[in-house]
């Protein structure tokens, strides 16, 4: 299934809108889902919104899974470096 | 009489300083006195915006404005009397002032903070052809999220930013009137019975990766550690005053010492922001993995 975030969620830079983003991935994981997620259309990123988000699933599930499960598409090159950093900082190198 | 507070230069800021963190000016008239009052910093802005905003529900301000016009045209058409007059009604119009290459100054909470930014970004974007400001819109994000996660601010956070063209720098000023930082990781590191640290210390420690004043996972705090590393990558310049301390990264160089402004409170990060060293504006997406 192919999610877009601009649908799921108001913005990408609250801890709120992170917390939304983690309930519906959460749902997905659990069940056992694949599941693309687009961030075409968004126009920013925060520590505090993929803290609240991608922070949460990585302890609870564990990144490689979240790796399996879900495909992160439509970043600009500037979100997926700051991404890529930012997940850096949790010591995953990609 | 009103209580008169005349302000010619950064030193008399510590006036406005002096008497928030005294309280001291409960139910009094005051003047603001502007009259000599030479150019105009942002950061000035933020701070007499803040000062006003926390004095405005049981005082009567008044402000003589800058005898010097070209300083007195600035102040109004920058919109600072209206925003301090408006605050509490304060509108969702978030447009740029084009006369200025501004932004409106803003009282900025987590409501309202992406319709800020997202309008921040196109319109530097729209003055800077062919760069990419997402990292601006992180930049504001990541230290309006540090106001609310951590300052406890009583008067939320105030944003100004603006575009000098000719010298192609943006300035971005982010400031409240929270506890600052070296409170704050104080407050946390004796929550956890661990030995406090100096101002020096502990905004070190603030700013180093992975460190936060708070436990929970999604506010773990790797904001500070970001902003700090955009502005080395990007060359640019910024200003930290936080209590009494302040703390300039500059090209190569990182300085503390003793906060220029006496009475000191809260936050205020002042960034000049180079844009030539933006990153081009690519609008190829991509994967993540």
């Amino acid at each position: 299934m192919k999610l877009h975030v601009k649908d799921i969620i108001s913005d990408t830079v609250t801890n709120s809108s992170g917390f939304v983003l983690l309930t519906t991935l959460d749902n997905f994981l659990r069940n056992g889902e694949q599941v693309e997620l687009s961030f075409d259309g968004t126009p920013g990123l925060s520590s505090s919104f993929l803290n609240s988000s991608f922070g949460e699933l990585i302890e609870k599930h564990g990144f490689n899974k979240i790796k399996s499960f879900i495909k992160i598409t439509g970043l600009s090159q500037t979100q997926a470096n700051y991404f890529k950093r930012y997940l850096n900082t949790c010591g995953i190198q990609i | 009489m009103p209580v008169t507070i005349k302000l010619r230069n950064m030193p008399d800021y510590s006036k406005l300083y002096y008497h928030i963190s005294n309280n001291s000016l409960s139910n009094e008239e005051i003047l603001l006195d502007l009259s000599e009052h030479g150019f105009v910093e942002p950061m000035q802005i933020i701070i007499l915006v803040q000062f006003i905003i926390y004095h405005i529900k049981n005082n009567s301000i008044r402000i003589l404005l800058p005898s010097q016009p070209r300083v007195n045209e600035y102040l109004n058409d920058i919109g600072i009397i209206k925003f301090c007059a408006t605050n509490y009604n304060d509108s969702n119009d978030y447009g740029p002032i084009t006369s200025r290459t501004a932004m409106k100054i803003k009282r900025i909470t987590t409501a309202n903070m992406n319709d800020y930014i997202t309008q921040t970004q196109n319109y530097f974007g729209e003055q800077c052809p062919g760069k990419d400001l997402l990292l601006l819109n992180i930049l504001i994000s990541e230290l309006i999220n540090n106001v609310y996660d951590h300052s406890k601010s009583p008067i939320d956070a105030y944003v100004f930013c603006q575009l000098f063209p000719y010298f192609k720098q943006i300035k971005l000023v982010v400031a409240d009137l929270g506890m600052g930082i070296p409170n704050s990781v104080n407050n946390y590191l004796r929550k956890i019975g661990e030995k406090e640290k100096n101002n020096r210390e502990a905004i070190e420690w603030a700013f180093s990766e992975n460190r936060s004043t708070k436990s929970q996972p999604h506010n773990i705090g790797k904001g500070l550690y970001l902003f700090h590393e955009f502005v080395r990558n990007n060359q640019s310049t910024a200003n930290v005053y936080t209590n009494s301390t302040r703390y300039s990264i500059t090209p190569g160089k990182e300085t503390f010492g003793t906060n220029p402004i006496g009475h000191f409170k809260g936050t205020l990060f002042e960034i000049l922001i180079k844009v030539v060293n933006l990153p081009v504006d690519n609008k190829e997406n991509v994967d993540l993995w």
